[in-house]
């Protein structure tokens, strides 16, 4: 029970203030909307590079839980989800507040979190080890095949189209091949001196996923206008824990469905959210309600939500292939501390790694307790205009990337990915491909490298590449990630030409 | 049309990194780059099959997005990094913040707006002055204005 042997090294007064701050932290950011987990995650990474790698994980993975359950207070008060997973909250939780229940429907979200994020946890830590040791069985190849994995789930699951998804994942890859040739350190591509050496990650993090949101809040600064603020009832904290309690249905739903799409490599918090809402209407016996202020839909939602951040967590620690886009990031907090996904990181930075997991845990209870006492005051923070808040975005984007390598090529390469990002945004493209590419790129390649190596000496590229058992595992979860989103691409189409042909006969 | 246009520019976009990585001294250095390259050629070549066999009904979002909005933002972010080695990063920076808080604040009195933004601009750089040079001790190339 290594998770207990390391639980008192967060009590440490440093681990325990930076868990603090960062779960405080993390449901201001969470409840201002447009200031998604995974930019503000990004936002942060440059900060913790100064800092120890323990502290620096914990402070990140606070700040990954907390975001999560923070979304839900502008979900729920003025009808803008926080962050894409509380997208299903907005459905009921909105509602509520609509009827003069703001405050049981963020007991309610606070409270569901907490339970689903504990789960969620708990499956992180029984089973992380196990796929770890699994791992000691990858070579070359199937480390390969397990990169090309990680960009096709992402790419295929997380995008809107699947062949825009499968682009931008590519594109990332050849991204990543800027600069040093890992294998024989031959300098590529390095068109101006900015790109010498290569990609920072970083800088991509923050340009990629900070700056299109930056676009975003010019586009729609001037015009927005905001549903007004709910005043807040008075409600026991323990009649709403009771009431929760007592809908173990919803809980159970959002539970299960979070920790398996969070599992599930590249698909994140908004798939399941909105699955676990799905399943907890049709299984309801107030289905009729959901959509007009039924608490399950908030309890199924939120559960779910926090319930993915944990084993989104299981595939990036054991295979560097991570489970939703803030986890992608997390990787490469994990990279710039020189720590590397795999059996490694239970044995040589045992240390490190458990009081990371653990200190997960304690930060889901902290988030509901703090979420609890906070949700009447953070409020106030959805009221910062967009304007204030894209100009410190920007000037945090620069500050911290800089910081990084004391390079100011680090900041035009940030913010020339990240404006280029916007405008292919537009045309369909999304960022979380683009910045697994970069992260698993060197993975792919030098274990490719190393691959035809072997090869060579061997029965020659494809019987090295695809046979072993392994391998056609990973080769058949490639294809079947890739024809899954086909399927549901022409699904999606057909759906829609039926309902075109059926406006068009009404008109 | 803009469907296909996007397609083709992928296919492009392939080509051209697949030449770039052509003609080398070190052809296994450019292996992996110019597997990469010829299969973003193959995904738009796809992207462009697709794109024949639909419809084409759906409006692209770049037509829908009102750009006239967002190029101010970007002509005081090209300003911005034009100046924040020569100026300072303090200096630039308060600039930048200002500039964005007052172009993009909701409409109304502009005097005001700027009234408002002035402080909480400095306040903001303040606070990042504390975290980056006191906590973190990271050096900000200071320019001629700090």
């Amino acid at each position: 029970m290594d998770f207990i042997h390391y639980l008192p090294e967060i009590f440490a007064p440093w681990n325990l203030t930076v868990l603090l701050l960062g779960t405080v932290g993390g449901l201001i950011l969470g409840a201002a909307p447009g200031l998604s987990p995974t930019m503000a995650v990004a936002l942060l990474i440059p900060f913790t590079f100064h800092m120890e790698s323990t502290t620096s994980l914990i402070l990140l993975g606070a700040v990954y839980t907390s975001t999560v359950a923070g979304g839900a207070i502008s979900a729920i008060l003025i009808n803008i989800p926080g962050a894409p997973a509380n997208i299903a909250t907005v459905l009921d939780g909105h509602p509520m507040a609509q009827q003069g229940r703001a405050a049981e429907a963020l007991h309610y979200a606070f409270i569901s979190s907490v339970i689903g994020g504990v789960f969620g946890v708990l499956v992180l830590i029984f089973f992380t080890p196990i796929l770890a040791n699994f791992a000691l069985r990858f070579g070359p190849s199937e480390l390969f095949w397990t990169a090309v994995l990680g960009v096709t789930v992402i790419g295929s699951l997380g995008a809107g189209s699947l062949l825009k998804g499968l682009f931008a994942g590519v594109f990332g890859l050849w991204l990543s091949t800027v600069g040093y040739d890992p294998i024989n350190g031959v300098e590529r591509f390095v068109f101006t001196d900015h790109l010498q050496g290569g990609i920072n990650i970083i800088a991509a993090l923050i340009g990629l996923f900070a700056l299109p949101q930056v676009f975003g809040m010019f586009e729609g600064a001037t015009r927005k206008q905001r549903d007004a603020l709910f005043e807040m009832e008075n409600r026991s904290v323990l009649d709403s824990l009771r009431t929760n309690l007592r809908r173990v249905k919803a809980l159970t739903i959002g539970s299960i469905v979070g920790i398996v799409v969070g599992l599930i490599p590249g698909a994140g918090g908004q798939i399941a959210g909105l699955v676990s809402y799905d399943q907890s209407r049709k299984f309801s016996s107030r289905r009729n309600n959901f959509g007009k202020g039924e608490p399950d839909g908030v309890i199924a939602s939120e559960a779910a939500n926090n319930a993915m951040v944990g084993p989104s967590l299981v595939p990036l620690l054991t295979l560097s292939v991570p489970g939703s886009p803030t986890a992608a990031v997390l990787l490469g907090g994990l990279l710039i501390h020189g720590l590397f996904p795999g059996p490694n990181l239970f044995t040589t930075h045992a240390k490190v790694t458990w009081t990371f997991i653990d200190s997960l845990l304690l930060g889901q209870v902290l988030m509901g307790v703090l979420g609890l006492m906070m949700s009447r005051m953070s409020r106030w923070v959805m009221q910062v205009p967009d304007n204030y808040m894209a100009a410190a975005v920007v000037v945090l984007a620069v500050f911290g990337t800089y910081s990084v390598e004391n390079s100011f090529s680090d900041v035009l390469v940030m913010m020339t990915l990240g404006s280029g990002m916007f405008f292919a945004t537009k045309f369909g493209f999304s960022a979380a491909p683009v910045v697994l590419g970069i992260i698993l790129g060197p993975i792919a390649e030098t274990n490719f490298m190393q691959g035809r190596l072997i090869a060579d000496t061997q029965n020659g590229l494809f019987t090295y590449f695809c046979t072993g058992g392994i391998n056609l595992v990973l080769i058949a979860l490639c294809l079947v990630s890739v024809g899954y989103s086909a399927y549901a691409e022409l699904q999606g189409r057909k759906r829609r030409k039926t309902q075109e042909a059926e406006s068009w006969q009404h008109a | 049309m803009a469907a296909r246009l996007i397609s083709i520019a992928c296919i492009l976009l392939g080509g051209l990194l697949y030449w770039a990585a052509l003609g080398s001294d070190t052809p296994k250095a450019y292996f992996f780059p110019q597997m990469l390259a010829l299969t973003m050629a193959a995904i738009g070549a796809a992207m462009l099959v697709v794109d024949f066999r639909s419809s084409g009904k759906r409006q692209a979002a770049w037509l829908a997005t009102q750009w006239y909005r967002i190029w101010p933002g970007v002509l005081v972010l090209v300003v911005y990094m034009a100046v924040a080695e020569t100026v300072g990063f303090y200096v630039s920076s308060w600039l930048a913040f200002t500039s964005i808080g007052v172009l993009y604040a909701p409409a109304g009195d502009r005097r005001a707006t700027v009234k408002r933004c002035v402080p909480i601009a400095i306040v903001f750089l303040g606070v990042l002055y504390l975290v980056f040079w006191m906590l973190l001790r990271v050096q900000l190339p200071h320019g001629f204005a700090f």
